[in-house]
């Protein structure tokens, strides 16, 4: 049985929201308690969880906050991380509630409903990828690669990751290189700028990412570096796949593109870099004419 | 920095050998890539700093969102050796050369600066720290230099 924390990266506990700290993985796998708003969109900004991990975040906060609407709450955690379509998310659980009894049935609902189609897509995806994909990836996707390889396995097709190591956070190394070996998965750690080798020595053949945002037109918004990683693909003649959900019927350029501090890009390095200047975009564009193919949650 | 403040660029890759500077004005910007694994950005980063040249750091996988963005004006990629085959350069440097050219950014290729000995040979360590178990460093990708053909 394959598993990782990082499928539900944040629980609701009585009155508390647990949230695993990222940022320690993976000598520590601890958890921070959340319990006001305030230690949420602290732990949001201080990136402790990120991706799937800030929805349910998000979720669980729609549950214990009821003192804030969802849309109040939607702009709080906006303002803490912008590119993230916090808005959309409180449509879904003014919606949800609209079903349910309760905030927390409609939560429990989604995110049960969700799990199931994360599975059904890496059951999609692993269909369409060849008898033996050699994946090219990047960030985290919260576990869903463990859910494609027990479908490739399903299907038996053999498969290889290379795990590209995503600083300056390191979510690569840290979070997917770290729960694809847990599962003794066969993957491979490279650093970010060993792609176009790769590609040029046909170790890979093809490339899967997530996404933050996606458009109806076909376009994504992920991890800085997706972009490098789409462009050379295309030039290499390797498929690039991207897992979404809900795309947005909006122009992919209106959307803003979140940018760090800059002393974040010096993450885990321990010179004085206080003089010294940075750029931290987090997010690329890819544009339809790079994807391949998106592969829909539904 | 922000990237609205980042415009027409010169990307520097790999180990930078003083004598390129005489190329460049101070006023230019010059962006500097960390060059993984061997951390050469930073190496370069305080190198250009104490000379007082206009500069700022960004890490490898950014470098895409600057040519997507238009901001790079041309790229310096400094090799280790030339020959009839192509440049002999750092790891990394292909993504780089790559990335300049689908942009249709000028790559111009110099010697390399003086090599200093790196604390990391791979992705499992940054600044000499280690980021893997070691029951997965058998899994972890080698850097290798990379050639940068003629016929790229």
């Amino acid at each position: 049985m394959y598993s990782s924390p990082l499928l539900f990266p944040v629980k609701l506990e009585g009155k508390n929201i647990i949230v695993l700290d990222e940022t320690l993985l993976p000598f520590k796998e601890e958890y921070i308690e959340v319990d006001s708003l305030k230690k949420a969109l602290e732990v949001l900004g201080s990136m402790k969880t990120r991706a799937f991990g800030q929805v349910l975040l998000f979720f669980y906060s729609c549950v214990l906050f009821k003192e804030y609407s969802p849309s109040h709450l939607s702009q709080e955690f906006k303002r803490v991380r912008p590119t993230f379509a916090f808005e959309f998310l409180a449509e879904l659980v003014e919606e949800e509630v609209k079903k349910a009894k309760t905030i927390q049935e409609a939560v429990d609902n989604f995110i049960k409903g969700f799990d199931s189609l994360r599975r059904k897509r890496a059951k999609r995806l692993a269909q369409i990828l060849p008898s033996f994909p050699k994946i090219l990836t990047i960030c985290n996707v919260n576990g869903e690669l463990i859910y494609l390889y027990e479908e490739l396995k399903k299907l038996n097709k053999s498969c290889l990751f290379y795990v590209s190591e995503t600083r300056p956070y390191l979510q690569g190394t840290r979070l997917t290189f770290w729960e694809l070996r847990k599962n003794n998965i066969p993957a491979y750690l490279v650093c970010d700028n060993q792609a176009a080798k790769l590609m040029k020595e046909k170790k890979v053949n093809c490339v899967i990412t997530g996404a933050d945002r996606s458009t109806t037109k076909g376009d994504i918004i992920n991890k800085v570096g997706s972009y490098a990683l789409a462009k050379l693909a295309k030039y290499f003649n390797i498929p690039f796949y991207a897992l979404v959900q809900y795309p947005e019927d909006i122009d992919i350029k209106s959307i803003e593109i979140e940018e760090r501090p800059q002393e974040e890009v010096f993450m885990f390095l321990e010179e004085d870099f206080s003089e010294v200047e940075a750029v931290y975009p987090s997010f690329d564009v890819v544009e339809k004419c790079l994807v391949t193919q998106m592969i829909n949650i539904r | 920095m922000r990237l609205f403040q980042i415009d027409k660029a010169i990307l520097l890759w790999g180990l930078i050998n003083e004598e390129v500077l005489s190329l460049f004005k101070k006023e230019d910007l010059l962006g500097i890539p960390e060059s993984r694994p061997y951390l050469y950005g930073l190496k370069n980063i305080f190198f250009l700093k104490n000379k007082d040249y206009n500069c700022f750091y960004l890490t490898d996988n950014m470098v895409g969102i600057l040519f997507a963005s238009g901001k790079i004006k041309s790229t310096y990629i400094f090799y280790k050796e030339k020959s009839d085959k192509g440049f002999l350069c750092p790891s990394g440097s292909l993504y780089v050369y790559l990335l300049s050219r689908l942009h249709n950014i000028e790559v111009n290729f110099f010697p390399q600066g003086e090599l200093e000995k790196s604390l990391d040979k791979d992705a499992s360590t940054l600044g000499g720290k280690p980021f893997v178990k070691k029951e997965d460093l058998k899994f972890v990708v080698l850097s290798q230099d990379e050639l940068i053909g003629t016929n790229l």
